[in-house]
C-alpha cells in the first residue's frame, strides 16, 4: 500500500503545480504579460484560506471562495499598478511582489508565525462532506484541475481569448477593433491571481502544514521550465511539461543523497532545462508562439 | 551611535555600490539582467575558502580567485550569451535566462559546498578599533577602502579616458558605435573580463565581512538590482549613489524596525522605485516612454 500512496502523492502534487502552469500560461503564453507574482499570490492564497480556517469559524466553502476572490483582486490590483509596464519592468516589478509577500510571511509573526510555520491546517470539507482520505483528496484535487483546464480551453478559444492573444502579438490592434487592453490585462491577471491562489489553498489544505518557504523562487524555476518544456500557449504541453518535471527528479529521491543534495540537483536540472530549451528551441516542445 | 550607523552604512553601501556598478555595467552594455551576478560574485568567496583550504597562501589564492572568476564569466559569455546576442535573443528571454543561470550557480555552490555557512580565515589578526562609541574592525576599514578606490578607479575610467568613451558609445548608440568601427565584441570581452574582477573582489569581501552561504548570491543580486533601480539603471553613476543610499537606510531602519526587517526593506524600496520611479532618481524619461 505504501507505494500507492507515494503516486498518490505525486499525482496530488501535480495536480497542485498544473494550476500553476496553467495560470503562468494564461498570462505569459497567451498573452505574454511576464508575471512573476504567481508565488507570491499562491502564498497569499495559502496563508488566507489556512488561517481563516484556523481562526474562524467559517465553512471551508466560504473560506474557498473568499480567497479566490481575494487572489483575483490581488492579481488585478498589480495589473492596475503596472499598467503602464511591460516586458522587463513588469517582470520585475512581479518579481518583488513575490519577495515582498515572502518577507511579510517570515516576519509578520504574530500572524502567521514566521518561519516556524502554520502547523494541523483542517483538510478540505464541503457541507457534509469531509475529505480526508488520500484517495479524496486525489480525486477532489483532479476535479478541480480538470475543471480548471476545461475552463481554460473555453476561454481561449473564445473571441475574449482571441483578444488576450492579441494582447501578446499586437496590442494596438485590440485598441482599433475597439476593446480595450488594459482591462484584458487586469483580466489575465486576476484569473492568473485566481488560480494560484487556488494551488496555495490545495497546497495548504493537503499538507496541513505552511510557511514561507512553501513557495518561492524555487517554484517559478520549476514553473518556468515546465511552462518552455512542454511549449508556450499550449496548456496541453504545459500539463505534459509539469508531469515530467515531477517524475523525472523524482528518481534521485532513491539515491543515497542528503537531502539539501536532492534539492540541489533538483533545481540544476529545472534550470538547466531552461537554458537547454531555450538554447535549441525558444518555443518550448509543442510550443506555438516565439518570444523573440 | 549615529557615528557607528554611518560606518556600518559605508561597510554595507560600499559592497552594494561595487556590486551594482558592476551589475549596471553588463546591463547598459549586454542589454539583459544579469540576475546571476551575485551568484557568480559569491563564486570568488567559495574560491578563496578553497584555495585557502588547500593551504595555498592567502594572497595567491586571492589571485587565483581572480583569475578563475574571469575565466568562469568569459565561458559564459563564450558558451552562452554570445549564441543569444548573436540571435538577437528578446528581453523576456535573456530575463529568464539570466534566472536560470543565476538558479543554476547558486545550487552548484550548495551542491558542492553543502548547506552550511562557511568562513574564510584571514592571515591576520583582525584588530578592532574603538572611537566615540563606536567600533571599526580591520576588515571593515578594508572593505570600505577597497570598495571606495574601485569605485573612483571605474568612474575615472568610464568617464575621463578614450576607452571609457568607447563603451559609453556602446552603451547610448551600439549601432553607430559599430559602424564608427567598435570592434563590439572585443569591448563585450574586456567588459566582460573588468565586471567579473569587480564580482570578485565584491565577493570576497562579501565573503570575509559576511561569511558564505549558497544563497548570499541572490541576496546580493537583489541588493545590487535595488542599488541600480535607484540610481537608475541606465545611468551607470547612480548604481554607486543608489548602493551607498540603500545600505544607509537599511542601517537607519535597523534602529527603529525588528533587524529581520532589514531584507523587507530592500525590497519595499524595490518595489516603490519601479512602480512610481522605475528610471530612478535622475531618470528622466516617463514611466509611458517603457510601454510597449
Amino acid at each position: 500500500m505504501e507505494i500507492f500512496n507515494y503516486f498518490f502523492h505525486l499525482g496530488i502534487i501535480f495536480s497542485i503545480y498544473s494550476l500553476l502552469v496553467l495560470s503562468s500560461n494564461l498570462s505569459l503564453g497567451y498573452g505574454g504579460l511576464f508575471n512573476l507574482a504567481l508565488p507570491g499570490l499562491a502564498l497569499i492564497g495559502a496563508y488566507t484560506s489556512s488561517l481563516l480556517s484556523l481562526k474562524t469559524n467559517l465553512p471551508f466553502g466560504v473560506i474557498f471562495v473568499i480567497t479566490l476572490i481575494l487572489g483575483y483582486l490581488v492579481g488585478w490590483i498589480i495589473s492596475k499598478i503596472t499598467n503602464k509596464l511591460r516586458g522587463d519592468y513588469l517582470a520585475l516589478v512581479t518579481f518583488g511582489f513575490t519577495f515582498i509577500v515572502f518577507t511579510l510571511a517570515l516576519n509578520w509573526e504574530s500572524l502567521t508565525r514566521g518561519a516556524l510555520g502554520l502547523p494541523s491546517i483542517p483538510k478540505p470539507k464541503f457541507l457534509f462532506f469531509q475529505i480526508e482520505s488520500l484517495i479524496e483528496i486525489f480525486i477532489f484535487y483532479y476535479l478541480i484541475t480538470f475543471i480548471v483546464y476545461l475552463f481554460l480551453q473555453k476561454l481561449i478559444f473564445s473571441p475574449l481569448g482571441r483578444s488576450i492573444q492579441a494582447l501578446r502579438d499586437d496590442e494596438l490592434a485590440i485598441s482599433v477593433l475597439g476593446r480595450n487592453p488594459l482591462r484584458i490585462k487586469s483580466l489575465v491577471l486576476g484569473i492568473s491571481g485566481l488560480l494560484s491562489s487556488l494551488a496555495g489553498i490545495l497546497y495548504a489544505h493537503y499538507l496541513s502544514y505552511l510557511d514561507p518557504y512553501s513557495f518561492g523562487l524555487g517554484d517559478l524555476i520549476f514553473i518556468l521550465s515546465a511552462l518552455f518544456l512542454g511549449g508556450l500557449a499550449d496548456n496541453r504541453g504545459a500539463l505534459l511539461g509539469t508531469f515530467l518535471l515531477i517524475i523525472i527528479p523524482e528518481s534521485l529521491r532513491f539515491l543515497p543523497l542528503p537531502s539539501y543534495l536532492v534539492g540541489a540537483l533538483r533545481q540544476i536540472i529545472y534550470s538547466l532545462i531552461i537554458i537547454i530549451i531555450l538554447w535549441f528551441r525558444p518555443k518550448g516542445i509543442f510550443g506555438k508562439i516565439d518570444l523573440s | 551611535m549615529i557615528l557607528q550607523v554611518i560606518i556600518n552604512s559605508f561597510i554595507t553601501g560600499g559592497l552594494y555600490a561595487l556590486i551594482a556598478l558592476g551589475f549596471s555595467l553588463l546591463y547598459n552594455t549586454f542589454k539583459f539582467i544579469p540576475f546571476f551576478y551575485g551568484a557568480f560574485a559569491i563564486f570568488a568567496g567559495y574560491f578563496l575558502y578553497l584555495f585557502n583550504s588547500i593551504n595555498l597562501p592567502f594572497s595567491l589564492g586571492i589571485i587565483l580567485s581572480f583569475l578563475v572568476l574571469i575565466i568562469l564569466g568569459l565561458l559564459i559569455d563564450f558558451f552562452l550569451l554570445r549564441k543569444f546576442r548573436e540571435r538577437k535573443a528578446g528581453s523576456v528571454i535573456m530575463l529568464i535566462l539570466g534566472l536560470a543561470l543565476g538558479i543554476f550557480l547558486e545550487n552548484l555552490l550548495l551542491a558542492i559546498f553543502g548547506p552550511n555557512i562557511k568562513s574564510i580565515s584571514l592571515p591576520f589578526e583582525n584588530i578592532t578599533f574603538n572611537f566615540f562609541n563606536s567600533s571599526l574592525t580591520l576588515i571593515q576599514l578594508i572593505v570600505i577602502f577597497i570598495s571606495l578606490s574601485f569605485l573612483v578607479i571605474t568612474f575615472f575610467s568610464i568617464y575621463k579616458s578614450r576607452y571609457g568613451l568607447v563603451i559609453r558609445s556602446l552603451i547610448s548608440n551600439p549601432l553607430m558605435a559599430e559602424i564608427l568601427g567598435v570592434n563590439k565584441e572585443d569591448i563585450f570581452r574586456k567588459i566582460l573580463i573588468f565586471t567579473s574582477l569587480i564580482a570578485a573582489i565584491g565577493g570576497i569581501l562579501y565573503g570575509i565581512e559576511y561569511n558564505l552561504e549558497p544563497t548570499a548570491g541572490t541576496n546580493l543580486t537583489i541588493k545590487a538590482f535595488t542599488s541600480a533601480i535607484i540610481g537608475g539603471l541606465e545611468f551607470l553613476p547612480g548604481s554607486i549613489f543608489g548602493g551607498f543610499l540603500l545600505g544607509f537606510i537599511e542601517n537607519i531602519s535597523v534602529l527603529f524596525l525588528p533587524s529581520a526587517f532589514k531584507d523587507g526593506i530592500t525590497f519595499i524600496i524595490l518595489f516603490l522605485f519601479l512602480i512610481f520611479k522605475p528610471k530612478g532618481m535622475f531618470g528622466k524619461k516617463t514611466r509611458e516612454e517603457m510601454s510597449g
